[in-house]
């Protein structure tokens, strides 16, 4: 009973023991599981996306045909040459760090999943590749590197990922922008439902609110018995919605990793963002108590 | 106590009309009541005397007129520095206003915890203050297992535990009998000696008479004030 005595605040506005405080434990629960996966989908689609951008801007590969002799058979010391020359030109590339010539085994390996391993590659006209890692922040002039190449041997190119994985990257963009709005969404209507309920929860205890008021309590006071109930009900819907979370983001991982495809290297969810998603119940937490704290105060001040 | 303004009252009207939706239901008041003043109001039913305590106690504003208590113009005062007013208050409803929920303790103890009082201090307060009402055996009661007069008792503690300036009581002893009645007025004539200032609202003609202290009458939408032992 001494107990009770000491937690005393909690019984004033009974909001606690009524249908509306269940019904806002399951809400935001719900709420705070959606809001723990969109955030995980945001910032995988982030990581991933930034690994991209961090490849593309890292690399490029510059790629030479196989030259044909007269007899239209590859010439293969010809090609050495010119792989040989294009070498050597882009080593002198400002903002160049390493050039690494592809040997025949990584070629087939990055070949093998288009061909298989059945096929004769020596028989394929199979160009050659130059890996080149750029120095952090090198700005390269792309332009001009292709005028130089063309000039050594119009079989060479450059290809700088950026045009194909462009596409990818700007469809990743539009996914977090999706996930983004989805988060403000959930946000949104748990503040709009936060609100209801406190407003409902004061016209169902008008006559407790009204009694409060003559014996001289301030509107802070009342606001405050509000907000700790609500910061009680964000909470530990924080906990449920992220329990209920965490299992279905391991297991959409595992089945995104178990694909195989290297594109989705870069889509794990760092250190920084399993903080971030664990902290959610603390971030539920504060949202209800502030929410719920200035639905109150401005609903008090049109009392009299 | 005066009919006209007087600015060390601890209540002050001046023209004061007061009533519900634009209608008035008293209008031109103009009275003044001294710290440490017992005054009953009287009237029939729907004379307005309740709506006349309301606005005292500070839930009501006039419509017109000027009302200051503890010589602050209330027309002018903030929720806040109101609210601060009414911890200087204590309000005895007819129908007692507890919060049935709560135990005997919380309820009392519920003005002091407004005003952020520590929890011990609030204990050893409440405990005295229920040995003096007599009801220290129901401390840990839920008020709504309690009978009228336990009620009406706890009613009071809880308007008086904050040591108030003004103790307004509406029909105190409308829902208790005879016996519990005289204990209640000798409560408040007792709290009357030691300073507080007592306003009754009572249609009581029997508490006005055995009790000699001065009236504010309502009738018609008016107030007249008529001093001690002097017939209506």
């Amino acid at each position: 009973m001494r107990r009770d005595l000491l937690m005393g605040q909690k019984h004033e506005i009974p909001a606690e023991d009524n249908d509306t405080s269940v019904f806002m434990y399951v809400l935001t629960s719900i709420y705070m599981y959606l809001f723990v996966v969109v955030l995980a989908i945001f910032m995988s689609i982030s990581s991933m996306a930034g690994s991209w951008e961090k490849d593309i801007t890292g690399s490029i590969t510059v790629q030479i045909s196989p030259i044909e002799n007269a007899d239209k058979h590859i010439d293969k010391t010809k090609t050495q040459e010119q792989l040989h020359k294009v070498e050597q030109f882009i080593e002198k590339v400002s903002g160049v760090a390493e050039v690494r010539t592809l040997d025949e085994q990584a070629i087939k390996k990055l070949m093998t999943p288009w061909i298989g391993t059945k096929v004769d590659m020596s028989t394929l006209p199979i160009p050659q590749l130059l890996d080149v890692r750029l120095k952090p922040d090198a700005e390269l002039n792309y332009d001009e590197i292709t005028r130089g190449l063309k000039q050594l041997t119009p079989n060479a190119s450059i290809d700088n990922h950026r045009l194909w994985l462009n596409r990818l990257i700007k469809f990743a963009t539009s996914l977090k922008t999706i996930a983004l709005a989805i988060l403000l969404m959930v946000v949104a209507i748990c503040a709009f439902s936060i609100y209801y309920s406190a407003r409902t929860s004061l016209n169902i205890n008008f006559e407790s609110i009204e009694i409060l008021h003559i014996i001289g309590a301030k509107d802070r006071f009342i606001a405050k018995l509000y907000a700790i109930d609500y910061a009680k009900i964000g909470f530990f819907s924080g906990i449920i919605g992220l329990l209920a979370a965490v299992p279905c983001i391991l297991l959409v991982g595992r089945y995104g990793m178990s694909t195989g495809s290297g594109l989705l290297n870069g889509a794990s969810l760092s250190n920084y963002a399993w903080t971030l998603i664990m902290l959610t119940p603390l971030f539920s937490l504060f949202y209800a108590m502030l929410t719920s704290y200035w639905t109150v105060r401005k609903s008090l001040e049109k009392m009299v | 106590m005066t009919e006209t303004t007087n600015t060390q009252a601890i209540i002050d009207m001046q023209n004061v009309a007061v009533g519900y939706d634009g209608t008035d239901v008293l209008s031109n008041v103009q009275l003044s009541l001294d710290n440490g003043s017992f005054t009953f109001i009287t009237g029939r039913s729907g004379s307005g005397k309740t709506t006349l305590l309301s606005m005292l106690y500070l839930v009501k504003r006039p419509s017109k007129g000027i009302l200051k208590v503890f010589g602050q113009n209330i027309n002018f005062s903030n929720r806040d520095t109101l609210a601060e007013m009414r911890q200087r208050i204590g309000v005895v409803f007819q129908d007692f206003r507890l919060l049935e929920n709560m135990s005997v303790y919380d309820n009392i103890a519920l003005p002091l915890r407004v005003r952020g009082m520590n929890e011990k201090e609030i204990y050893r307060r409440v405990v005295e203050l229920l040995q003096w009402v007599e009801l220290h055996k129901s401390i840990y009661k839920k008020c709504s297992t309690l009978s009228g007069g336990e009620k009406q008792r706890v009613a009071i503690a809880r308007a008086v535990i904050n040591r108030p300036d003004i103790l307004f009581a509406d029909e105190p002893t409308g829902s208790v009998d005879s016996e519990i009645a005289n204990k209640l007025m000798r409560l408040f004539v007792e709290l009357n000696k030691v300073g507080t200032t007592i306003i009754i609202a009572t249609h009581n003609e029997q508490l006005t008479s055995t009790y000699n202290y001065p009236r504010i009458h309502l009738h018609d939408g008016s107030a007249k004030l008529y001093p001690a032992l002097q017939h209506i």
